[in-house]
């Protein structure tokens, strides 16, 4: 079943470069909107943050600490007030002139009136990459990973917020994208698809080796993705302190309830709760 | 499977199914007529004042050959004045979504125009366009051009800020933005708008035939008051209706057409 997608991440897969290569690189990074009422608001201030090629970081923090301000000025959605974003060297309207960023938002934003196969076609329509053939095949193999193959006919209104998730999860992926930004993705689900769909995302992952970024507020969903989590405070919002996750992998279900999961769950409860308490 | 037969059950079927759905305003319709017929015998009002439905239905009947030749006159212009306000709406949506500066110069005059009473324009056109079908097509085409561009611009720009950051994401020209996902976006407001505007594309050519034209069924009807002919006048209201309520379907036939996907129309 994995054997279609397989095929792809070796064709366009990960070449042998130096070790330790930085994929994000954020330095003293700002951001200010303008408000309404006048006067600013600052929403991102003095943001640190290294990312190597092919790790899985997450970002934890309250709703309104700007996770999402920082996926846009990952991918260039928005430009910094100060500070730098560079995505493998360039700045990330550079890097996605030539190369693909993968990017899932909180609600699945899907095409009402394109089918599941239209939705995960359209950004390789768009870019014009691929032959006509090579698109249908890798839209078809990517839908057979996200286990919708069937529903390709249907069109997002008849399908499930999980199945309309993964639709976007299987569009962000469908063009080997070298960099993978996840907004909140599975914050609409019930646990056990959520549960189901974190193992589906970490099988993606170990086999494309894609470097990602993952948002959540949800601590124990954070720990159990990534090689890292980064906690953040809103007001300004900045990031406070990181967990390195000491975890093997393959990451197993079962590993939610071992005292080892759950005492680093606590050490990042007690840094989200409180941010003096700095870590790294 | 499909067979004549089946076919046949099918279309019985859906016919059935049809009436169960409507009859509550089928049996008001006939009811109506019945108060009518009777009520208007029984209070012996003048046939000048009121005919009965028999008389105007006999009517209609007799005097077909004429109600159609100018009711089709009056329909082509509708049509074709429908036509071309949509396209000079579509245009013009299209042309603010791509600059700025032409919404901001535009769309104050086509209030401007959308103010002018219709039936003080109708002369106007007259005497610009002469006594043949331009002034009514010109005059239906100002009639529902407005209500086309409103909801046809508000709709290009109805997608979300998740989708326009989709688009940018996968550097999608404007161009690629309208075709793609913006036109579809708009279309449910714009048959909104269709329906209504296949309406007043009707009373458009019928007003600009009140005020100079040789043939149409706003003449006929025109001509039916001069004479005080109050059956014909009651024909030629009944048989635009008719028109108008056709032409109205036509509108949510290729509606249903272009919304294919689920949950696409609207009210
Ligand atoms: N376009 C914008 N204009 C003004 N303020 C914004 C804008 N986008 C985000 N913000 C503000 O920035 C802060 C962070 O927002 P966001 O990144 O959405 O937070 P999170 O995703 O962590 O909940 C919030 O206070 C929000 O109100
Ligand atoms: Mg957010």
């Amino acid at each position: 079943m994995m054997g279609a997608a397989h095929q792809f991440v070796a064709a366009t897969g990960v070449k042998l470069l130096p070790e330790r290569e930085l994929a994000i690189d954020i330095r003293g990074l700002s951001k200010t909107f303008s408000l309404p009422a006048g006067g600013n608001w600052t929403a991102l201030q003095g943001i640190d943050l290294q990312v190597e090629r092919g790790k899985f970081l997450s970002l934890v923090g309250p709703s309104g600490c700007g996770k999402s301000t920082m996926l846009r000025l990952i991918s260039g959605l928005l430009s910094p007030t100060s500070g730098t974003v560079n995505v493998f060297g360039q700045s990330p309207e550079q890097f996605r002139s030539k190369n693909r960023m993968g990017f899932v938002f909180q609600d699945a934003t899907l095409l009402p009136w394109r089918t599941v196969l239209g939705n995960v076609l359209f950004p390789m329509e768009i870019l014009g990459v691929y032959t006509r053939k090579e698109r249908l095949e890798r839209a078809e193999a990517y839908l057979e990973l996200v286990r919708l193959h069937e529903f390709r006919k249907s069109y997002p209104a008849q399908l499930s917020g999980g199945m309309r998730q993964r639709v976007s999860i299987a569009r962000a992926l469908a063009d080997s994208p070298a960099i993978l930004l996840m907004d909140e993705p599975f914050g609409a689900l019930d646990e056990i698809t959520r549960q189901d769909m974190q193992e589906e995302l970490l099988r993606i992952w170990a086999e494309t080796g894609i470097t990602t970024i993952f948002v959540t507020h949800s601590l124990s969903e954070a720990l159990f993705l990534s090689d890292e989590v980064a906690v953040m405070q809103a007001r300004p919002g900045r990031i406070t302190g990181s967990v390195v996750a000491d975890l093997p992998r393959p990451r197993e279900p079962s590993l939610r309830l071992k005292p080892n999961f759950v005492e680093q769950l606590m050490r990042l409860e007690a840094m989200l709760r409180d941010p003096d308490q700095q870590k790294s | 499977m499909n067979t004549p037969s089946h076919l046949h059950n099918r279309f019985l079927t859906r016919a059935a199914l049809s009436l169960q759905e409507n009859w509550p305003s089928i049996a008001l319709f006939a009811l109506g007529l019945l108060i009518w017929q009777y009520a208007v015998a029984f209070l012996q009002i003048p046939q000048y004042l009121l005919p009965t439905p028999s008389e105007i239905f006999l009517r209609i009947w007799k005097e077909r050959w004429l109600l159609w030749s100018n009711l089709s006159i009056t329909m082509i212009a509708a049509i074709a004045g429908f036509f071309l306000g949509f396209l000079i709406a579509v245009g013009l949506g299209t042309l603010f979504v791509f600059s700025r500066t032409a919404a901001r110069a535009l769309m104050p005059w086509t209030i401007i125009i959308r103010t002018i009473p219709i039936l003080a324009i109708a002369p106007l056109m007259t005497i610009w366009l002469g006594f043949g079908i331009a002034p009514k097509i010109a005059v239906a085409a100002l009639a529902c051009f407005f209500p086309i561009l409103i909801n046809f611009y508000r709709g290009l720009g109805s997608i979300s800020r998740e989708i326009g950051e989709l688009l940018s994401l996968v550097n999608a020209s404007r161009v690629q933005g309208l075709i793609h996902v913006r036109i579809f976006a708009a279309m449910p407001f714009t048959f909104a708008a269709l329906k209504i505007s296949s309406g007043l594309a009707v009373v458009g050519a019928i007003v600009a035939e009140f005020t100079g034209a040789n043939l149409g069924i706003g003449t006929l009807i025109v001509t039916a008051g001069y004479q005080q002919d109050a059956v014909m006048l009651f024909a030629g209201i009944i048989v635009s209706c008719i028109a108008s309520v056709l032409f109205y379907y036509v509108v949510v036939a290729a509606e249903k057409l272009c919304l294919y996907w689920p949950e696409a129309r609207m009210g």
